[in-house]
């Protein structure tokens, strides 16, 4: 028998695995670039907010506090957590360490009244960016994005096209990561790329990495220092 | 558009909220002593107002939370909106 693969839901969108400009446009004439980080890890965990013994177990494994504000996300070293409800938080990782993440919680939580749940298989993550990324998502949410009402580290669950999603902003009014379930995921990837058309549409490589402020790859430092 | 004020996230479009049904109902205390009729008030009989209806609503698409609501039937307004567990009178105090 051969070793299970892991297949990204876009897998049948070849452009974007492949990272080749829709439409032949380069970055500089596009308004939108959408692109997938697949394979990230996905749990879901679930407590109570007011448990401080949860709380300070999840801070030691996580080196950062849950965020108990709703509708925000933090970021900790190669991990970011999203407020999904009082007592439910979207904790994201990076493709390779999915695993480790995975038992590093269980155990750091094992005494604990909480439940870890590994998503990752079940959804991926779009990114959508660029000057034009709002005008994209007002055609089929509800949200408020402009950056007076969604600064970065606003995140929430959402409705978008009809699909259910998490929303996060990772630069306010210009960056975007929309979390949607495997069998929205082609979907949602075709009607963004139908919303995106007018403005001009960048398909980026698929990128199996986690958007950090301190990854070198982004200039999301910038941002945050400029704010 | 028709607005709800989630207690827990603030004015969302009302399509990421779900009806769930009449609000402050209560259990029968004590199930077994009840008669037929007062269990079957409790399970099916539901209030129909025309004007304040006292509801449950679930933010599905959000937070997950239910809460309460005062709405009016007629024209919508929402009059109040509460987390479970806090009292109409206190106006937004536990109960
Ligand atoms: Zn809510």
């Amino acid at each position: 028998m051969s070793e299970p693969v892991m297949e990204s839901p876009l897998i049948g969108r070849p452009h974007s695995i492949q990272g080749q400009p829709a439409d032949g446009q380069s970055a500089a004439q596009s308004g939108v670039s959408l692109g997938e980080r697949p394979f990230l890890g996905h749990f879901s965990l679930r407590g109570k907010a007011d448990d401080e013994a949860l709380m300070a177990a999840c801070s030691r494994v996580f080196g950062i506090a849950l965020p108990k504000t709703p509708n925000t996300w933090v970021e900790g070293e190669g991990v970011v957590i999203g407020w999904m409800g009082p007592t439910e938080w979207l904790v994201l990782v990076a493709a390779e360490t999915r695993h480790e993440w995975l038992i590093s919680l269980r155990e750091a939580l094992a005494d604990q009244h909480a439940g870890v749940v590994d998503l990752s298989g079940g959804q991926t993550l779009i990114t959508l960016a660029g000057e034009h990324a709002r005008d994209v998502l007002a055609k089929g949410s509800t949200l408020d994005l402009h950056p007076r009402e969604a600064q970065a580290g606003f995140c929430t669950r959402s409705t978008l096209a009809k699909s259910a999603i998490f929303l996060r902003v990772v630069e306010a009014g210009e960056r975007f990561e929309i979390v949607v379930r495997r069998s929205f995921a082609d979907y949602l990837w075709q009607w963004l790329v139908d919303a995106s058309e007018e403005y001009g549409c960048e398909i980026l490589p698929a990128d199996a990495t986690l958007a950090l402020s301190a990854s070198a790859d982004n200039d999301f430092d910038e941002a945050v220092n400029a704010s | 558009m028709f607005q709800i004020d989630c207690p827990w996230c603030g004015p969302r479009d009302q399509q990421e909220f779900s009806y769930a049904g009449e609000g402050g109902i209560q259990r029968p205390q004590d199930p077994s002593a009840t008669t037929d009729a007062e269990w079957a008030d409790y399970l099916f009989m539901r209030r129909n107002p025309r004007g304040m209806h006292h509801e449950q609503w679930r933010h599905v698409h959000g937070c997950g939370q239910f809460f309460q609501v005062t709405r009016h039937t007629v024209t919508y307004r929402i009059e109040s909106i509460r987390r479970m567990g806090e009292s109409a009178a206190a106006g937004g105090e536990s109960s």
